[in-house]
């Protein structure tokens, strides 16, 4: 693996300075060009085909200070992924597309088949240190920290931002180590109406139609995405009820497991995404997904289901904000406000081990029905004041409230606290909202403010200085600082120093849980809290070739778990952790261009060990190439290594994996069809996630095989 | 498994190029760059000699890259050959005859300008608001194309005379 790597490297070392021959005479033309006429030249602003320029030269984000700067000069560590990406590497998924980052990794729980976003290593299940964002506003819930992005289409998305790193001191909770900021469509992105559909392995379909235009004086947008899977047919060979089968069978019970058996990893999702802008200043958004007979994995307590009855999670997730941005709001002062909410409506029917499990005791099997209501409140103002010289004051502050409500639950066990083994309870009983059910309802209001100044005070230099105070009904408050320096230290290289304070709220089941099988919550829990140092250097070495280098260093304290051996959440871990990020983007010729990514860190618990799952090595390599005009081959790597075991988990070492995709596209640059094929782990690699702790899934959590797509996109009026 | 993606990369360095039927948005914008000082007429103040060469500079991170050198490569406004140079601060402007501000000076800009009030300095920037901000000439996209917008108070301001040619084909700002 890493042979072949320095083998790329060294074969194609001879850089790439001089402009082309083609780039010469079409420049000594345009020199030649009256005024005239070169305002008639035709920009090639969307070429679809040159990768580099898309991504290198066109780089602006806002997610870094609130302000829309350029990636080189932003106070923070960001990637963009534009839609010109997403479509050039065949990404179907945002999970898809966002394994473009360095030092991000979308891994997978084993209970739910359902995304871990691991940056820098900081790896948990589930994963609630990284923010996503739906369009500037948070997307996540309190209810368990997590967002529902699983299976998000790629096709509402204008682009991604991300940051590697805190951004605490301006997004509040959960910027801890990382910002996901998902934007979505305007009118101004789709051409009249875009029909498209996909199909695939493993029974996938996937079709989509949007259109955008001018209703009435309103930019309007209209986005329908609707997918459905069998899911892949991922073999697992043990799992946890195979474990409990061993000690049973030693009292002569017939074993239950289902493995070894095939995952559940069906997926039924519909999106609707609404997008109008209004009277210049105003903008509303409005989304539905809705999730339909998902599949659990390996199981939400890691036991494979029987084949003709699958666990199954339904939900819905609506979510509609309206706001007024004004860059002119009054001489100097740009104003922004946002009303959002969001409501979350889930259940899921569960069977946690099989028909015959616990000796017998569960003929019909082991179930658990939980269900719930979440919603999101938000309110938020900011001012960004430009009228001090070389200043930029920006000032805001908002409230959020968050609601649980409607706790549903049946099941047909319980636990005997004295020995601590679920008993059958003969039939379903329901316990919603009620005293024993899993949680309680319970709400948490959030205020926060914020103010945070970019003064370059000298030519070359620019100083972001920041501070968010935030006050929560539940565990009470907390400030977070930031500090950025930027450096221009030549015209084509920039240095910068980051420092950055971040939090991560206890979610309310980390608050309130309470059922000893699935754990004991603590309501005294305190936030997470991470510092985190970085140094980044953004350096264009030639026209074509654009490297970038960040060190990092973060320590986190009252890192939220189960401490040894116990069931009740506590703030007890301390993690220290520091590696690096390298990119490269280099354009090989007009028509060619190359990526590479290579992150690795090191990170240790407060017991000195490996955080356990965290992977220490990733690389990603990524090559565009125009073949012929008009078609277009997309060839990408990436290479997930060094994932260490827990202290007390016996099984084998994790192995490495390397997984391949290509991406073939005809696409007529003004016409109105698009084709593309696609192959997704070209060589049938048998990779795996790690699952979290050992309960006899002795062979982890597989990943799809190989598998193939093929996709048609048709444009008209 | 590796043999067949390295073929292919390859092949991908000796691909054939493909022309183009449109150009880059900074090969345009160098071209103009370059083109606007032909319709532009300096004071004699602003060169030491008659041979002194013509500067055009690049303030902040620079988005030409060799194009500009290229499209200036041999040759001379009024007599003068032209340079072209990278420059990081506004002080080493004031050797210039025409700059291009990049967008990461953004938030210096009103220092820049402030700077270089009064003087024989052709600013020009494709930062939205350039010329409401005190510019002399701004790239703005329009269709898919390059248009120039100009302020002929900062040319009046500068001591710069532009010819009625550039005053016509350019949109104009007035009163801001």
């Amino acid at each position: 693996m890493k042979k072949w790597f320095l083998a790329v490297a060294i074969g194609l070392s001879s850089p790439a300075y001089a402009l082309t021959d083609a780039e010469k005479s079409r420049l000594e033309a345009l020199r030649g060009f009256s005024l005239e006429a070169l305002q008639e030249v035709e920009v090639k602003l969307d070429d679809v085909f040159d990768v580099f320029d898309g991504l290198v030269k066109a780089r602006k984000v806002s997610v870094a200070s609130g302000v829309e700067q350029n990636i080189a000069t932003a106070p923070a560590v960001t990637t963009l992924i534009t839609a010109q990406d997403i479509e050039a590497i065949g990404a179907r998924t945002l999970d898809e597309a966002l394994e473009m980052v360095p030092g991000l990794h979308v891994g997978k729980r084993g209970g739910g088949y359902e995304y871990i976003y691991t940056i820098r290593g900081i790896h948990t299940n589930p994963s609630p240190e990284v923010l996503v964002l739906l369009n500037g506003l948070p997307f996540k819930t309190a209810f368990d920290g997590r967002a529902a992005t699983d299976g998000f289409p790629v096709s509402v998305i204008q682009r991604i931002e991300v940051i590697r790193g805190p951004g605490s001191a301006l997004y509040g909770a959960d910027a801890f180590a990382g910002v996901i900021n998902i934007i979505t469509k305007h009118a101004a992105d789709i051409q009249d109406t875009e029909l498209g559909v996909r199909a695939g392995s493993f029974q996938s379909r996937n079709a989509w139609l949007q259109r955008g235009g001018q209703v009435g004086g309103i930019d309007l947008a209209v986005m329908l995405d609707w997918q459905r899977s069998d899911g892949h047919d991922g073999w697992v060979e043990a799992d946890a009820q195979t474990q409990f089968d061993a000690v049973f069978g030693q009292y002569s019970a017939p074993p239950a497991s289902q493995a070894p058996g095939k995952l559940n990893a069906q997926r039924d999702l519909l999106h609707v995404y609404l997008d109008a802008g209004f009277s210049k200043h105003w903008r509303w958004h409005g989304g539905l997904r809705r999730n339909q007979d998902a599949g659990l994995g390996l199981g939400i307590a890691q036991a494979l289901d029987p084949p003709d009855n699958a666990s199954m999670a339904d939900s819905d997730v609506l979510t509609t904000d309206l706001s007024y941005h004004n860059v002119g709001f009054a001489p100097n002062w740009e104003v922004q406000a946002q009303l959002a909410y969001q409501y979350v409506d889930g259940l899921g029917e569960y069977i946690m081990f099989p028909p015959g499990a616990f000796g017998g005791a569960f003929p019909g099997g082991f179930f658990w029905d939980a269900g719930r209501q979440n919603d999101e409140l938000r309110l938020e103002g900011s001012a960004l004041f430009r009228g001090w010289n070389n200043h930029a004051l920006r000032l805001g502050a908002g409230w959020q409230q968050s609601r649980l409500r409607d706790v549903a639950e049946r099941r047909n066990w319980e636990v005997d606290l004295t020995t601590g083994m679920p008993t059958p309870l003969g039939e379903m009983i329901d316990f919603s909202n009620s005293a024993a059910a899993y949680i309680g309802a319970t709400s948490r209001r959030n205020r926060f403010a914020y103010v945070q100044d970019t003064w370059a005070f000298h030519p070359a230099w620019e100083l972001t200085a920041g501070i968010r105070y935030d006050d929560f009904s539940d565990f009470g408050n907390t400030t977070n600082p930031r500090l950025a320096l930027v450096w221009k230290t030549t015209p084509t290289l920039t240095s910068k120093f980051l420092y950055g304070s971040a939090f991560r709220a206890p979610y309310f089941l980390e608050l309130g849980i309470n059922n000893p099988l699935l754990g004991i919550g603590n309501s005294g829990l305190q936030a997470e809290t991470i510092d985190t140092y970085e140094l980044a250097w953004d350096w264009f070495a030639s026209p074509d070739l654009h490297l970038a280098l960040n060190l990092f260093h973060y320590q986190i304290e009252d890192k939220i778990g189960f401490p040894g051996g116990q069931y009740q959440y506590a703030n007890y871990g301390k993690w220290d952790g520091q590696g690096f990020e390298l990119e490269t983007r280099w354009k090989l010729s007009t028509r060619a261009a190359l990526l590479f990514n290579y992150a690795y860190q090191d990170n240790e618990d407060e017991t000195g060990e490996p955080v356990a799952d965290a992977l220490r090595q990733s690389a990603y390599i990524r090559l565009d190439w125009m073949f012929a005009p008009n078609w277009f081959v997309d060839i990408n790597a990436r290479w997930i290594a060094d994932r260490p075991r827990a202290a007390n988990d016996w099984r084998e070492d994790m192995d490495d994996y390397f997984i391949s995709d290509v991406t073939l596209r005809r696409k007529d640059i003004k016409g109105k069809w698009n084709f593309a094929v696609g192959v997704r782990n070209v060589f049938d690699e048998d990779a795996r996630e790690p699952t979290t702790v050992n309960i006899g899934v002795t062979n982890d959590l597989p990943l799809p095989g190989r598998e193939w797509f093929a996709e048609a996109r048709y444009t008209f009026e | 498994m590796f043999k067949s993606l390295l073929v292919l990369a390859a092949l991908v360095l000796s691909a054939s190029v493909f022309a183009l039927e449109a150009a880059k948005e900074y090969e345009i914008k160098a071209a103009f760059l370059f083109n606007l000082s032909a319709f532009i007429t300096w004071p004699d103040s602003a060169f030491a000699s008659k041979d002194a060469p013509f500067n055009v500079c690049v303030l902040g991170n620079d988005p030409f890259g060799e194009r500009l050198d290229l499209i200036a490569a041999d040759q001379t406004v009024s007599g003068h050959p032209v340079a072209v140079r990278r420059i990081a601060a506004v002080a080493d402007a004031l050797a210039c005859h025409s700059v291009f501000i990049s967008n990461s000076e953004q938030l210096r800009l009103q220092a820049i300008f402030a700077q270089l009030a009064g003087k024989p300095v052709l600013t020009v920037g494709d930062v939205d608001n350039f010329v409401i901000q005190g510019g002399t000439v701004q790239f703005f996209p329009h269709d898919n194309k390059i248009r120039l917008l100009l302020d002929p108070e900062a040319f009046r301001d500068a001591g710069l005379k532009a010819s009625a040619h550039l005053m016509r084909v350019a949109q104009l700002v007035k009163g801001k």
